[in-house]
């Protein structure tokens, strides 16, 4: 007798099911990722590897002009007499209470939008030393502006695809390595060949202006980190006249997102927000009516005034600074020499320093510098001998050494010239602890305020998503390195 | 993928060649009315061996020789049995055994299942009851019929979509659509809002896919509300699935069906206005201010205003003058004129004629039908005419093939609104109650007499410069949003029958449409003052295969299985191309692309989306001696936009414990049954995100000072957006437990089920260090939750012979909570200064704006006049989801006399009625159209005391502090408007509503006389009132709209256009 534990009926389905699970075996190893493989690859926008190096150039330069133009910088600039905040939301601003989403656009512009750009333009042509020369200096310019505004910030394990949480690495540090950068530059665009390059809005591929810029943007650094006998040498190779500015130019369009910054920002629904019209700058540094203005017998800065004088409330208003397709200035023949100025006065002495003033202001009284929009208003730059600056004269009313009282001079001359960029705020915190003497003394935007803030508080997506960004615990107040 | 293919193609052959020479009967079973029985067992006698009736009752099996006897048996039917003898077609007809009927429900894979052997819950929509229900689309319908699916309308604009949420929000950035399965096959239900709507928060309303079926082609519609049920379908599942199946014809004479509707739709709700003070400020009439807080009209002169007639002036297109007011004397308000120049009654006309038969070897079904619909905003209107044709044929015993396709036509035009200066209700509401808009187009001749085209407009009286919002006739007849839509649903099916405990099916289905939709903006529209033309064209295709085998055995005595195993293949095309001309060189009425022919004037965009899907799955269900019922659901599935395979398993288990001796002859409890199932689902990433691209276009705005690099010749950037290639599903985890109890010889029926489930890896943006070099990533993070109750209940009061009344009712309770959000304090759902937004501890949805200071206790701060102050800080403002939800029915027949009626409730929740606190600043709402005479000192918010005994305009209110008057200084300022400088928290209020979602009335015809002397199977006559009665302290509008349409978000109402209530009669005829 047959001994089954299973009825026979059992185990004909049984072998069933065997088909069954071998069906299913075989249909479970078709759902298999070769039949949906490149389906998911964006039809929609084109591999970083199909556009030519040189066309990530164009969007990194206006990352970059935000950065050193935009937002941040009128804040900033409203904390160094230069803007009033009126309204909305330039007002709390004005009156420092600035919280870390501000920053949020100001880091991803130059970190994303320059950094990263120029470090995939560097990797991909190589052997293009002018794009590579390019792409370091536009890379320096940013890191350094977001250098001075932070202190210590992301650089050496920044833009990394393998690191997610880069490292904060001190401001002096990161201002040595962009001194580093810049001379790589310089010694890329010393070897390259100039041809057109339509995408670089700036000097369209001119080696020779590029390198004066890095010359002077290493001299911006070389003063900013207090090494004046280095900002001396480089600023001799620096921007060698006007008509070399790196600046942002508006475009003649109909469109209006081309156009001078501060035009555009009154022309929209921020009018009336932020302006210069009460401000320090306007109502008593230039203003002759003031007897406290920096005008004297040599100097006459109605004209100066009236160009930079702003009409926030009526964009179209604006003919001088803020006029639709003005030029925006951002590294100058003006910063230049005047770095020359500060730096040989402090290295050589007066009349080495006063030789470069004085050749600055014949392109002021050229017109070179800005335009004269009324006739009325006087103009007068005349040359500065060294005993104007004896005990009594031009800034020295209190008696100090003739040299001391040049710096004075220099230093008052980059508040001016340094309108609406970064290095307005960045004189007065370089001599703000360490040189009172010749710093300018701009008013508090708050009666109970007893500090001038000394940097930007850091941006609040990477205090969320960077594990190792540190707020100081005295923010705004807190004093940078470079400072000291 | 062929290789593959074949191999299975191979094995099936395989299992062919077992088959051996046996005989073959097959039959149809039909019960006494001559419909077919599904799912009937059909038993070898003495063997065990056996099989089951189809959808059309039909079987086949082997049998050894001509001795076999066949027994026929399904719960509530006598059992019968069948001697073979010679005979190959043996028909049965089973009679009725007890009251109740074994309910069948289609299964997420389009078989016929029994719901008492499930372990999941099936909700089963009746078709008639969504056809009788009043409503032109099939989402709408489906409201209030199923505990826990929540349908939510835009609003009432003729063909707009809505949202269905099945057991709360299952996704935060995902769609929280239900996946559609149409006869078996995925179909779409998108709601795409393309480039040209300008964002959800205005355009105008966009469509449903779901809504392009026509409800009389519907069999059944059955919901699959959780995660076991639905879990075939992997990554597409976690929504819910809803499954249709379309009608069929039936062997024997011919079935012709004609259906009739008249519709008459009204407005539901109107926003109330004053009309006792004039436009202007300050108690002062003027003709350009934007508000209403101007002079007492009762208080004016009287008579015809004061004109300047030596100036400017505007000509309307009657020829009628308009000159600049010196002197406002005219007491004429126009409300009323004004509403009705843009609102009338709408109406619907929809004709439906079906012919359905055929013979024993095939069966056809036959419709037409078409839906003419006029809005009852002037110019808004949506037709849809649909055409189907289902056939089934049986070539012979196991082999059988049924198609069906369906062509659906749409052209439709809706009108702009909420957050929009062409939108209707902006520029209507907004307008002064004492400025007629009639004239709204003509001439303006300035004071040297140039004549200039304009829009005359409240602000702007004279027609110029251009209007602020456009007048709202403009709005309606002179801008232009259609939309067309072509539409084919296509779908083969291939079953094979090779052996009595096997069967194949191969179905492929396909779902192709396009949608043209344009937006006009002629010149001088507010928002387009030179003119705007946008174009969307929208192509949309689903492709989906699906190769199932069934096995059943039985595997013991009382034992038996259903082994399924099956793969499918699923593609989605998606192609939105979008074409924009700005600046018209002239003015002409039409949108036509040649009215700026300039290559600067227009520029194009195209975006595709490619997803595909496959998956191997796997169901056994298991049935133990009747009483135990275990299913099990095993689904493997690869999809391109997801890195790797994910495995989808499920569980589900019945007990019928009334099966046990102690409950048999119980007199209270018929059927028992316990219920649990736990299962996995997905929403599947958005497609192509995984890489790292260039994107061109760039614009770099630190704060209102753009930069485009399109002006700069161009350029590009490495996307700021980092690719992810290691994209996952997010995984919905459900467990649900439940009872299904029939009481009193199954008159009484409950059915109850807890639910609860696990939302992870929830899919979103978000921001990364900037030093990375990247600002965003789309990645997986943070987890989700809902529990609820659900309770059916359905109660036979009285069932006689001619007097039959049904009492139904559902509840559910759901409850939502983001649990976590990867640290990120929000995420926006909705734009705008009142948001939906997914909050971290908060339901999904929550409402976030401008606060009012409060203390600890949760009462207003109040300043020292006795008002609330703004909080420095935005926070959850309200949550908009219902407490809980529920639905109360009655259906009773008389003869041929037949009532149906449905209530339907939501309990609790907050609702932003942001048009009503925005006109409060504008001063055109009743509310603040009140004179008070005060019986004290008071103050208002500026601290002005106003003397007892002075009558003011505004109304007293007490924050806590004292009574205090608010005036048009509270009104404009804290106390409403828009933008963030308010307390947007003050423009919440309760949500609760109660609506008589549907009652109606029919007569049907069809005595035996009747029958003889017409020829006609009968006539029905019915009426049938929608939405005709609804509570709530919502002002203005029925709290049945969301300014942001099919969305996530939802809650708020904004200049939203308004809902409506209907009337309708219907003939039917059947032949």
């Amino acid at each position: 007798m047959k001994m089954s534990v299973f009825p026979n009926k059992i185990i004909n389905d049984m072998k069933q099911i065997k088909y069954l699970i071998l069906a299913a075996t075989v249909l479970y190893s078709t759902a298999c990722q070769d039949l949906v493989q490149g389906i998911n690859d964006n039809p929609n926008a084109v591999p970083i590897e199909a556009v030519s190096a040189v066309g990530f150039l164009t969007g990194a330069q206006l990352a970059n002009i935000q950065v050193q133009l935009g937002h941040e910088q009128r804040i900033v600039s409203s904390w160094s007499g230069h803007y009033v905040g009126y309204q909305n939301l330039y007002k709390s601003l004005y009156e420092y209470a600035l919280t870390s989403g501000e920053s949020n656009g100001f880091w991803s512009y130059t970190y994303q939008g320059v950094v990263n750009q120029m470090r995939y333009i560097r990797k991909t042509v190589p052997t293009d030393k002018l794009l590579v020369g390019i792409a370091k200096v536009m890379e320096a310019h940013s890191v350094g502006t977001l250098a001075a505004a932070y202190g210590n910030i992301p650089y050496s394990e920044a833009v990394n695809p393998e690191i997610s949480d880069p490292k904060f690495d001190s401001q002096k540090a990161v201002f040595a390595s962009l001194q580093i950068l810049l001379d790589e530059a310089i010694v890329d665009l010393t070897s390259a060949t100039k041809r057109v390059i339509a995408e670089d809005i700036h000097y369209a591929g001119d080696n020779a202006k590029w390198l004066e810029a890095a010359h002077t943007l290493k001299a911006r650094y070389f003063t900013l980190t207090k090494e004046y006998d280095k900002a001396l040498v480089a600023a001799q190779k620096g921007i060698s006249r006007p008509e070399n500015n790196f600046s942002f130019r508006p475009l003649a369009s109909n469109n209006l997102q081309d156009k001078n910054l501060l035009f555009t920002l009154f022309s929209g629904s921020r009018t009336g927000d932020l302006g210069n019209r009460t401000s320090y700058l306007i109502t008593t540094f230039l203003n002759p009516a003031v007897a406290t203005s920096r005008n004297n017998a040599k100097t006459r800065e109605a004209a100066r005034r009236s160009f930079l004088l702003l009409d926030d409330r009526n964009a179209n208003n604006n003919l001088g600074f803020a006029a639709i397709t003005e030029p925006m200035p951002m590294i100058t023949y003006a910063e230049n020499q005047l770095t020359l100025a500060e730096s040989a006065t402090r290295t050589q002495g007066l009349s080495a320093g006063l030789t470069f003033l004085n050749a600055y202001r014949v392109q002021l009284n050229g017109g070179k510098l800005f335009r004269k929009l009324n006739a009325a208003d006087e103009l007068k730059y005349d040359p500065l001998l060294a005993a104007d600056f004896e005990a009594g004269g031009i800034e020295n009313a209190d008696k100090i050494d003739p040299a001391r009282a040049l710096l004075r001079e220099v230093i008052e001359e980059r508040y001016i010239a340094f309108f609406n960029t970064w290095m307005t705020f960045n004189d007065l915190r370089r001599l703000r602890k360490s040189e009172s003497d010749i710093s300018v003394k701009i008013p508090f935007n708050r009666t109970t305020a007893t500090r001038h803030p000394e940097r930007i508080i850091y941006p609040q997506n990477e205090l969320n998503a960077n594990s190792n960004a540190v707020e100081p615990a005295e923010g705004l107040y807190f004093v940078l390195e470079v400072n000291k | 993928m062929f290789r593959n293919l074949s191999t299975v193609f191979l094995l099936l052959f395989g299992l062919f060649q077992s088959l051996n020479a046996q005989q073959t009967v097959k039959g149809t079973i039909l019960d006494e009315k001559g419909n077919p029985i599904i799912a009937v067992n059909v038993i070898l006698k003495g063997t065990g061996t056996g099989t089951v009736s189809d959808l059309d009752g039909k079987y086949s099996l082997q049998v050894p020789n001509e001795n076999a006897v066949l027994e026929f048996s399904f719960i509530g039917y006598k059992s019968k049995s069948e001697s073979v003898g010679n005979r190959t077609t043996i028909d049965v007809t089973l009679e009725e055994d007890a009251e109740l009927l074994d309910e069948v429900v289609v299964s997420a894979l389009g078989f016929a299942q029994k719901k008492d052997q499930m372990g999941s819950t099936y909700a089963t929509v009746a078709t008639q009851d969504v056809v009788r229900s009043g409503e032109t689309g099939l989402i709408n319908g489906l409201a209030g019929k199923a505990a826990g699916v929540r349908v939510a309308r835009s609003n009432g604009d003729p063909g707009a979509g809505s949202t269905i949420q099945i057991r709360g929000a299952n996704t935060i950035t995902g769609s929280s659509s239900p996946l559609v399965i149409v006869d078996g096959v995925p179909i779409s239900n998108s709601t795409i809002y393309g480039n040209g709507n300008g964002g959800t928060d205005a355009g105008v309303s966009q469509q449903s896919r779901l809504n392009d079926i026509n409800p009389a082609d519907i069999e059944s519609i059955q919901v699959l509300k959780g995660a076991s049920a639905a879990s075939l379908w992997g990554s597409r599942a976690a929504n819910g699935v809803i499954v249709i199946t379309t009608k069929k014809g039936k062997s024997g004479k011919p079935t012709i069906i004609y259906s009739s509707s008249y519709s008459f739709d009204q407005i539901n709700r109107k926003h109330p206005l004053q009309d006792k003070y004039g436009q202007g400020l300050n108690g002062i009439w003027s003709a350009t201010a934007s508000q209403s807080w101007g002079d007492k009209i009762s208080a004016r002169a009287g008579g015809a205003d004061v004109v300047i007639t030596n100036r400017d002036r505007f000509e309307a297109l009657d020829g009628t003058v308009y000159y600049p007011v010196s002197k406002k004397n005219s007491q004429e308000t126009f409300n009323e004129s004004n509403f009705d120049a843009v609102f009338n009654n709408g109406q619907f006309f929809q004709n439906d004629l079906s012919i359905s038969g055929g013979t024993d070897k095939s069966t056809f079904f036959f419709s037409l039908g078409n839906l003419n619909q006029e809005g009852i905003i002037r110019g808004s209107d949506y037709d849809r005419t649909t055409l189907r044709l289902n056939n089934q044929t049986f070539f012979n015993n196991w082999l059988s093939m049924s198609t069906r396709a369906a062509y659906t036509r749409t052209t439709s035009n809706r009108v702009q609104q909420s957050s929009n200066i062409d939108g209707l209700y902006l520029g209507l509401l907004r307008n002064s109650p004492d400025f007629d808009i009639r004239d709204y187009k003509g001439t303006y001749y300035n004071t040297a007499g140039r004549a200039f085209n304009a829009h005359r407009a409240y602000r702007r009286h004279l027609g110029y410069p251009q209007p602020a919002y456009g007048n709202p006739i403009w709005i309606t007849d002179d801008q232009k949003n259609t939309s067309e839509v072509n539409r084919f649903l296509m779908n083969a099916e291939l079953n094979v029958d090779p052996l009595s405990w096997l069967k194949f099916t191969f179905r492929g289905g396909l779902d192709a449409s396009t949608d043209d939709r344009v937006y006009f903006f002629p010149k001088l529209s507010a928002g387009a003052v030179n003119g705007e033309l946008f174009q969307d064209d929208i192509t949309e295709n689903e492709f989906n295969f699906d190769a199932i085998a069934k096995g059943s055995f039985n595997l013991a005595d009382g034992v038996s299985m259903l082994a399924t195993v099956g793969w499918n293949y699923n593609n989605q095309n998606r192609d939105l191309s979008y074409t924009k001309i700005v600046g018209f060189l002239v003015d002409y009425p039409e949108p036509i692309t040649s009215l700026n022919t300039s290559n600067d004037a227009s520029s194009v965009e195209r975006i595709k989306r490619y997803v595909r899907s496959n998956r191997g799955y796997s169901v056994l269900n298991f049935n133990i001696k009747n009483q135990f019922f275990l299913n099990a659901t095993a689904t493997m599935e690869a999809a391109s936009s997801v890195a790797g395979s994910f495995f989808y398993p499920s569980f589900d288990g019945a007990w019928q414990f009334t099966q046990l001796e102690a409950f048999k002859g119980n007199k209270v409890l018929s059927f028992g049954k316990l219920r649990a199932s736990w299962g996995k689902v997905g929403v599947q990433p958005q497609p192509h995100r995984a890489q790292t691209l260039a994107e061109g276009g760039i614009i770099y705005s630190s704060y209102s000072d753009p930069l485009n690099s399109s002006q700069f010749g161009g350029g590009f950037r490495i996307n700021n957006n980092q690719g992810n290639p290691n994209l996952r599903p997010e995984i919905k985890t459900e467990t649900e437990v439940g009872f299904d109890l029939r009481f009193f010889n199954n008159k009484l029926g409950l059915t109850t089920t807890y639910y609860q489930n696990k939302i992870v890896d929830l899919l979103f943006n978000v921001s990364t260090a900037a030093s990375t070099g990247f600002t965003s990533i789309y990645t997986n993070g943070g987890q989700m939750e809902n529990r609820g109750i659900e309770f059916d209940v359905d109660f036979d009061l009285i069932k006689k012979k001619d007097f039959n009344l049904n009492i139904f009712a559902n509840w559910n309770n759901n409850r939502n909570k983001v649990i976590d959000i990867l640290g990120v304090q929000s995420i926006d759902l909705t734009s705008q200064s009142i948001s939906s937004r997914a909050v971290q501890g908060q339901p999904l949805g929550a409402l976030w704006g401008t606060r009012a200071v409060r203390d600890e206790n949760g009462k207003f701060v109040l300043d020292k006049n006795g008002f609330p102050q703004q909080a420095s800080t935005q926070g959850v403002i309200g949550n908009p989801n219902a407490d809980w939800r529920g639905a109360l029915g009655l259906r009773a027949n008389w003869k041929s006399l037949s009532i149906n009626l449905l209530f339907e409730h939501s309990q609790g929740g907050d609702f932003a009625e942001r048009t009503r606190f925005i006109l409060r600043n504008f001063g055109t709402h009743a509310d603040v159209g009140n004179e008070v005479t005060l019986t004290q000192d008071l103050k208002n918010v500026t601290g002005k005391v106003f003397p007892s005994g002075t009558t003011v305009r505004g109304n007293i209110f007490d924050y806590g502090a004292g009574p205090v008057l608010l005036d048009q200084a509270w009104y404009t300022g804290l106390g409403g408007g828009l933008g963030d400088g308010v307390i947007n928290e003050l423009a919440i209020a309760d949500f609760t509503w109660t609506r008589l979602r549907e009652v109606s009335l029919s007569y049907t015809l069809n005595t035996p006389t009747f029958r003889q002397k017409t020829k006609l199977s009968s006539v029905v006559f019915s009426l049938t009132g929608r939405n005709l009665w609804l509570n709530t302290d919502i002002v203005g509008i029925d709290p049945d709209t969301n300014q942001f349409g099919v969305s996530n978000g939802f809650g708020i109402e904004y200049f939203t256009n308004p809902g409506t209530r209907s009337i309708l009669f219907t003939l039917q005829i059947t032949y």
